[in-house]
């Protein structure tokens, strides 16, 4: 007997040992992933969200496609769920109802909680707005003013895996999700000890019953760990580390932290290449709500999911589907979870669901500018699993509006010169890119950096150093302005060549249009070399005031790249991005004021902290006087210089630009601003090679789709004059003040104190003393 | 009769007089708690006013102490109006009260060219201007926004 013993104990005992060295090491693994952050949560990109009010052309603003993006529903009927909108016509087609259940929402500062609200249209414009009541009996209604609408979600910031999941806590999870998951997969959960033996046996029976694997008896420990730490192989040392690790996760963890962990680890599907995760995402990505908006039905449907996303998905298979739902409905009152009077009314809900929107990065180039931005503050680590929300600048309309200008325009230009096609030796495409930002605030609204983010990622509006060309002649004229009283819009500016000797070198500068030279005057006003963007009086303007003035001038605007201070730098030679001629631009459009270029508003932790809040920084860096005959003598440019394009492309409200050619038809830009919006744009080879075509040709129609619809939904408004400023009746030939006896007169802007105090000689010669 | 009729004519001017008078004195004066709104001669455009209407609920955060609400509200109005004046105040306002008073100057900038036909407003950039100035030591530049402000609105 002792024999037998001593045998026993020395063959068991190191499998004790062994055992029970293993056991430790699993307690350790289950342990390090119970105790610290379960999950990588992707860091989400959001949109700036939109205001609704009254007045507002709900045409101009795309309000359908806005709902749409936003994963809003149409319904036709009166009662309306979370996320849903319906229109009713009412007394003809001329005036309608748009009924939106508006979603909940985190938002930086608040938590937002949907509710209905009526907009009342009329012609395509929202005339009233009312909140309605939540208690469907009662039709109160209150009007209200404005209605925010949620920023739309551009993209996520994922670790390798692409799983997206909202992390929920079990109280905030309905009850009545709980016991449709605990019914249909694991009803003696509260009872076990992490394995259920009868579940096993029964499964087993089931099992050889059919011949074929149709039943498991996993329970929702066995479950959660099986996805936590295990492969999905079925093998038996699998099944015996499962059960064991069910084992040590039931002995040391209570049966609600058990159920938090699986409720957010649970696989509910694919969005795409995405995965879904967790009953709170499952909400939104199959109903659009939030887990408290669900009903009993919904809630049924989820639940039933679990067992097989691929089959029972409503997705995949709508009569599946509702089988299963119905199915879960069954259990739910066959464990008294809830009464037959609910299972009743459960059982004949409708299945409805939302269609899939697949979150598609429409602004890759600007994310990208958002990351690198975020980068320097946060280890790429932290982006990918923090589960991070950024609330950006952008406006996704006016995303969309600039990518599909861009495209259309080099679609365009490719077919109407055909040499611009893709080089197939080099393998080189026409390239365009364009920025849009608001120069009061420096919130940058739309940028497009690229034809195509697949093919290329170097963003053309950052990362992109290109010479201007004649994009920075305004600079010239705007040192001038404000550096000698003795220049105005109406100066007279030889337009004859010269020879400007520097450092022992000679400069030379030339026109474009050489060979109309005999035609051309030989002396413009300073209005006429800016609107036509002649080259000879602008350099000789720019050498008269001081090259060094011009490149104070230029880093005053937000112009931080290299500026040599070489004469030529005045027709724009020095190498700058679109974004920093973007931002030059927005001092001009805004009196002189400066707006640094913002692409993030706030970074929001976690648990809810703002842990950045950008807010937006204004400074005065030069006088608004200047400025505004810069853009007096731009908008010449639109109605009668080189943009008028622009014009006859049919934009039409009041705005000033420029275009700007480089050497050898090598860049094509343009920059113009309304009063409220700023836009450059750029057309070009990435490689330096000659596009053959000018601003106004490649760069002018880009800017100009995009103006056109970017700015529809605000009424037009005109750029404010200052208060130093006035305006006299000049004879153009002369710039002194006209009389009757000038054959032509326009209307000029001055610097009070600059204007011509003496008329015009040449038509009014003084009279000879006798 | 003629002389009734006369004494009736003069009895009527004189009370439509006195009436006048009386409004022109006891014209009250314009606050800075009064309703943006008030301000305005014609109805704004339909953006401006739900700019101001933003507006109007950052200045009633701004009282309460929780700037950045208002700081939210106001730059959301900016979105929607960029050339409401009174957004650029009350950012001033807010970036007054926590101290960043070179910050308040920035947004005093664009409120001063955007009231031309606001004196009211306007004086009171200029003032608070002059007391950001003043918190920053340059007693040089808080006085001449004072003066300037004095200029506009004499009774300041």
């Amino acid at each position: 007997m002792g024999k037998f013993f001593k045998l026993f104990v020395f063959l068991t005992l190191p499998i004790a040992i062994g055992l029970v060295i293993y056991i430790t090491f699993l307690t350790v693994i289950i342990t390090k992933k119970f105790s610290g952050p379960k999950w990588d949560i992707p860091s989400k990109v959001y949109s700036d969200s939109f205001q609704l009010y009254p007045g507002l052309d709900i045409l101009a603003i795309q309000l359908k496609e806005r709902l749409e993006r936003l994963g809003y529903q149409f319904t036709s009927e009166v009662s309306l769920q979370p996320g849903e909108y319906s229109i009713q016509h009412e007394n003809g087609p001329s005036h309608s109802i748009w009924s939106i259940y508006l979603h909940d929402f985190s938002y930086p500062l608040k938590n937002f909680s949907g509710f209905s609200v009526n907009l009342e249209i009329t012609d395509s414009l929202i005339t009233h707005m009312f909140k309605l009541s939540q208690d469907p009996k009662t039709k109160d209604q209150e009007e209200i003013f404005l209605v925010e609408l949620e920023p739309e979600l551009i993209t996520e910031f994922f670790e390798e895996t692409r799983e997206d999941r909202q992390v929920v806590k079990l109280q905030d999870v309905p009850s009545n999700l709980l016991n449709a998951i605990i019914s249909v997969e694991d009803a003696r959960f509260l009872e076990h000890a992490g394995l259920d033996p009868r579940a096993i046996l029964r499964a087993f029976l089931a099992n050889v019953k059919a011949g074929g694997v149709v039943q498991g008896g996993s329970t929702l420990t066995q479950q959660l760990v099986k996805n936590f730490f295990l492969t999905q192989k079925k093998t038996l040392l699998r099944k015996i580390n499962e059960a064991l690790m069910a084992f040590i996760v039931e002995n040391r963890y209570s049966k609600d932290e058990i159920l938090e962990a699986y409720i957010n680890e649970v696989y509910f599907g694919q969005r795409g290449s995405t995965g879904v995760y967790g009953v709170a995402e499952a909400s939104r990505f199959y109903f659009s709500k939030s887990l408290s908006q669900l009903s009993l039905a919904e809630c049924a449907l989820l639940a039933g999911i679990i067992r097989g996303p691929g089959v029972f998905s409503p997705y995949k298979n709508k009569t599946l589907a509702l089988k299963r739902r119905n199915v879960v409905l069954k259990k739910m009152l066959e464990t008294h979870t809830i009464l037959s009077s609910e299972y009743e009314r459960a059982l004949h809900e409708p299945l409805k669901i939302k269609k899939v929107s697949l979150a598609s990065n429409t602004a890759p180039y600007f994310v990208d500018f958002v990351r690198a931005e975020l980068l320097e503050k946060y280890p790429s680590k932290v982006l990918t699993t923090q589960g991070l929300k950024i609330f950006t600048t952008l406006d996704m309309s006016l995303q969309l509006f600039a990518d599909e200008a861009l495209q259309t325009t080099l679609k365009q230009l490719e077919l109407q010169f055909p040499t611009l096609k893709e080089d197939l030796a080099s393998g080189e495409r026409l390239q365009g890119a364009l920025i849009a930002l608001h120069p009061q605030t420096g919130f940058i609204r739309a940028l497009v950096g690229g034809r195509d983010y697949n093919e290329s990622q170097f963003n053309r509006i950052t990362q992109a150093r290109r010479q201007p060309g004649s994009l920075f002649k305004p600079f010239v004229y705007l040192t001038a302005f404000l550096e000698n009283k003795k220049y105005t819009l109406a100066t007279r500016l030889s337009n004859e060549p010269f020879t400007f000797t520097y450092d022992r070198q000679t400069w030379e500068p030339l026109n474009y249009e050489d060979k109309n030279k005999e035609t051309e005057p030989k002396e413009v006003s300073a209005r006429e070399a800016l609107e036509r963007s002649i080259n000879i009086p602008t350099a000789r303007l720019a050498t008269d005031v001081g090259i060094k003035k011009l490149v104070k001038t230029a880093q005053k605007l937000g112009i931080q790249s290299p500026l040599p201070a070489v004469p030529s730098l005045s027709l724009g030679s020095a190498e700058v991005t679109p974004l920093e001629m973007a931002s030059a631009y927005s001092v001009l459009a805004n009196g002189g004021i400066r707006a640094s270029p913002l692409s993030i508003k706030q970074v929001i932790g976690p648990d809810g902290e703002i842990l950045e809040g950008t807010s937006v920084e204004i400074q005065k860096v030069i006088p608004p006087e200047a400025p505004f005959l810069v853009t007096h003598a731009l908008e010449g440019v639109l109605n009668q210089g080189t943009g008028r394009g622009a014009r006859l492309f049919g934009f039409i409200r009041p705005a000033a630009g420029k275009t700007g050619t480089t050497n050898e038809y090598v860049d094509a830009w343009f920059a113009g601003y309304t009063p409220d919006l700023v836009g450059v744009s750029w057309v070009g080879f990435d490689k330096e090679k000659k596009v053959g075509l000018t601003g106004a040709q490649a760069a002018l129609p880009l800017w100009t789709r995009f103006m056109i619809k970017a700015t529809q939904s605000k009424p037009a408004s005109e750029f404010m004059v200052p208060e130093n400023i006035v305006f006299e009746n000049i004879d153009p030939q002369t710039g002194g003040l006209s009389t009757s006896k000038c054959p032509a007169s326009f209307k000029e802007v001055f610097i009070k104190g600059t204007e011509p105090k003496t008329v015009c000689e040449l038509h009014n010669p003084k009279k000879k003393k006798k | 009769m003629k002389s009734r009729k006369y004494l009736l004519l003069l009895a009527i001017y004189f009370l439509i007089f006195s009436f006048s008078l009386g409004c022109a004195l006891f014209k009250p004066t314009a606050s800075i708690d009064d309703p943006l709104l008030n301000f305005y001669v014609d109805t704004p455009p339909a953006h401006t006013q739900a700019a101001l209407r933003l507006t109007e609920k950052a200045r009633a955060e701004i009282q309460r102490g929780k700037q950045d609400v208002a700081i939210e509200h106001l730059q959301k109005a900016l979105t929607i109006d960029p050339q409401c004046p009174f957004s650029y105040y009350f950012l001033a306002l807010s970036a007054h009260h926590t101290g960043h008073y070179k910050k308040s100057n920035g947004f005093l900038e664009k409120a001063k060219q955007l009231f031309t036909s606001f004196s009211f407003w306007k004086a009171q950039s200029y003032q608070l201007a002059g007391q950001n100035f003043e918190k920053l030591g340059d007693t040089k530049s808080a006085k001449a926004q004072f003066k300037k402000a004095k200029e506009i609105d004499p009774n300041l």
